[in-house]
């Protein structure tokens, strides 16, 4: 059910290694109408290390939508998205893929592991921040998320 | 070089064991010779002509024991190198020869002083009516032998030797051995130059196989290369472009005026590099992506490109009138990039005058002449090459758009599909591109 009472921001999970993009997406997210916190992982492991609140994220919301870059260092996305499938715990959080790739192999395959939808991160800023707000759009206002 | 035996001038000293008997040939006896001559001479020319390669040798040998009674005999030649190359002794010899060390291309320094060896250089023929003392351990002996060069115009080609006839060798023998080396020696000649040719012409074939295949590597390297530059400069270049747009956005008119503008300066950098590599971009997809070729039906192909353009054709009011053209094989989406590129040209390098642009073909000599005419602004033919290479841009930046990738990319699919392309102009009366493709037949 989508409890998000009033002052209860929607947790995001950015999962994005380079901090160029990161900022980018923060400062679209900030223009944001629905209230939203957006948590950073810079690779897989650290990815699959805020989601089991091990460590220092022992006290990490859990997410309520999860944006996938698939180039990581360490743990790559691709692999993420497989550990997401085929944990009971975490499958049912819905993943966004946002990469810069647009080979076809990775597109399938992020859609037979289940990935929610693909999107390519556009190479001119407009386009990007039209990208970034369309999610937002979309995905915290028209659907409804699976929050706990 | 016939030589009548009567003279005696070629005959070796009597330290080498000769016995030479005098000729007592009649009238009769001459024109049965010279039958006998013109039959030898037939029969030799038959086996040059007809009989393939090392056989022939070994052929012609088998002629000369015959006619000269002899129980064994060597046809050699000489190589490049002045080494004698001996294709064929008789094949019993051969095997039965115990010599330690069987050879059958002896190089010019190790001949010593054999009578072939002394034969060849001294230009004349050797009798030898005893036993010979110079034979190697092992080779079957040697009662007696005749050895005679193959000259041509005072070049020695070759060597004829045989040995063991029953009785000694005489004037006739001699006489006899004389007119086949006469008849061998220009087609030997013939055959040893042809082998040459030959060799030299399989050699260039080998270098050329070896330089294609090598342009083909290099070319593929060179796309690989434009393709990854292009790709891996794309991430750093987003970082440039979006943040210093970033900065224009928030900051633009809150800084400086000088602020303003080098932040202008940047974001123009930052996109044009952009345009160039995607570009470059397109440029390595031509080989690296291109399709199958298939039938192409050309009238829909541009149909399709005009309707890419067609916001462009609109704007200018172009007129564009297509003639019928025919189907070809090749990649369908590289033609509609080819036909939107001349076209899209045509409409941006547009005159004053309202825009024609005439799409026509030409069959002809196995190939199709596709023709793109227009009465836009022209070039001058110092610039019919230029225009084809990458990044060549007639104009500055802000007179027309586009980074000259264009016709660089045009160039490079006709050459895919193994056309050519070119263009005929007039600086102020238009101009007419050119390309072709070849056709193929289908199956």
């Amino acid at each position: 059910m989508n409890f998000h009472g009033p002052g209860k921001p929607i947790e995001i999970l950015l999962v994005e290694d380079n901090p160029g993009d990161v900022r980018l997406t923060q400062e679209a997210f900030k223009e944001s109408k629905v209230f939203n916190n957006l948590n950073v992982a810079g690779d897989g492991v650290e990815a699959m290390e805020y989601l089991r609140r091990e460590g220092e994220y022992v006290d990490a919301p859990r997410p309520d939508l999860i944006l996938l870059d698939l180039n990581l260092p360490l743990k790559d996305g691709r692999e993420v998205l497989s550990d997401l499938q085929t944990s009971d715990e975490f499958k049912r959080i819905p993943v966004v893929v946002l990469t810069t790739s647009s080979a076809e192999q990775d597109i399938f395959r992020a859609y037979d592991l289940n990935a929610n939808c693909y999107i390519n991160k556009p190479v001119d800023l407009d386009q990007f921040l039209t990208v970034v707000k369309s999610i937002n759009n979309f995905w915290m206002t028209v659907v409804k998320l699976p929050s706990e | 070089m016939k030589e009548n035996w009567n003279k005696n001038s070629k005959k070796d000293g009597p330290a080498q064991g000769i016995v030479m008997k005098e000729n007592h040939g009649t009238a009769e006896s001459m024109s049965a010779v010279s039958r006998q001559e013109l039959a030898i001479r037939n029969r030799i020319a038959t086996i040059f002509l007809t009989i393939p390669d090392e056989k022939m040798y070994n052929e012609v040998l088998k002629i000369i024991l015959e006619i000269l009674e002899s129980e064994f005999g060597v046809f050699g030649y000489l190589d490049e190198d002045g080494a004698l190359v001996v294709p064929t002794m008789t094949r019993h010899i051969w095997e039965k020869c115990k010599v330690a060390e069987k050879k059958i291309v002896f190089p010019r320094e190790t001949w010593g002083e054999s009578s072939w060896a002394r034969s060849i250089r001294e230009k004349k023929i050797i009798c030898s009516n005893e036993p010979s003392t110079r034979t190697p351990e092992g080779h079957v002996p040697i009662e007696r032998h005749l050895s005679q060069p193959i000259v041509l115009k005072n070049e020695v080609v070759g060597i004829l030797q045989v040995a063991n006839k029953k009785s000694d060798y005489d004037d006739r023998d001699l006489y006899l051995l004389n007119i086949i080396a006469d008849t061998i020696a220009p087609i030997l000649k013939a055959r040893l130059q042809r082998d040459i040719e030959e060799r030299e012409r399989k050699k260039a074939e080998e270098k050329l196989k070896e330089t294609i295949a090598e342009l083909t590597e290099s070319n593929r390297e060179l796309e690989q290369f434009a393709y990854v530059a292009s790709h891996d400069l794309q991430e750093p270049l987003r970082m440039v472009a979006s943040y210093v747009q970033l900065l224009e956005r928030r900051y633009k008119g809150r800084l400086d005026a000088d602020a303003d503008d080098f932040i202008a300066y940047a974001v123009d950098g930052a996109n044009r590099m952009q345009l160039l590599i995607n570009d470059l971009l397109a440029y390595s997809r031509v080989g690296r992506l291109g399709k199958e070729f298939e039938l192409c039906d050309c009238a829909l192909i541009i149909e399709q490109a005009v309707k890419n353009l067609e916001v462009a054709v609109e704007e200018s009011c172009a007129d564009i009138i297509c003639e019928p053209v025919p189907k070809v094989k090749g990649d369908p989406v590289q033609f509609t990039q080819l036909f939107q590129n001349l076209i899209g040209n045509a409409i941006k390098f547009r005159s004053e005058r309202p825009l024609e642009v005439l799409i026509n073909s030409e069959c002809g000599n196995g190939e199709v002449i596709f023709s793109v005419k227009d009465n836009g602004i022209g070039m001058s033919p110092d610039y019919f090459d230029r225009i084809f290479k990458i990044f060549q841009r007639l104009h500055g930046r802000g007179e027309y758009p586009g980074t000259g990738i264009g016709l660089a990319i045009s160039k490079k699919i006709v050459e895919r599909h193994s056309g050519r392309i070119w263009v005929e102009s007039e600086p102020g009366r238009g101009s007419v591109f050119f390309f072709t493709i070849p056709e193929r037949r289908q199956e």
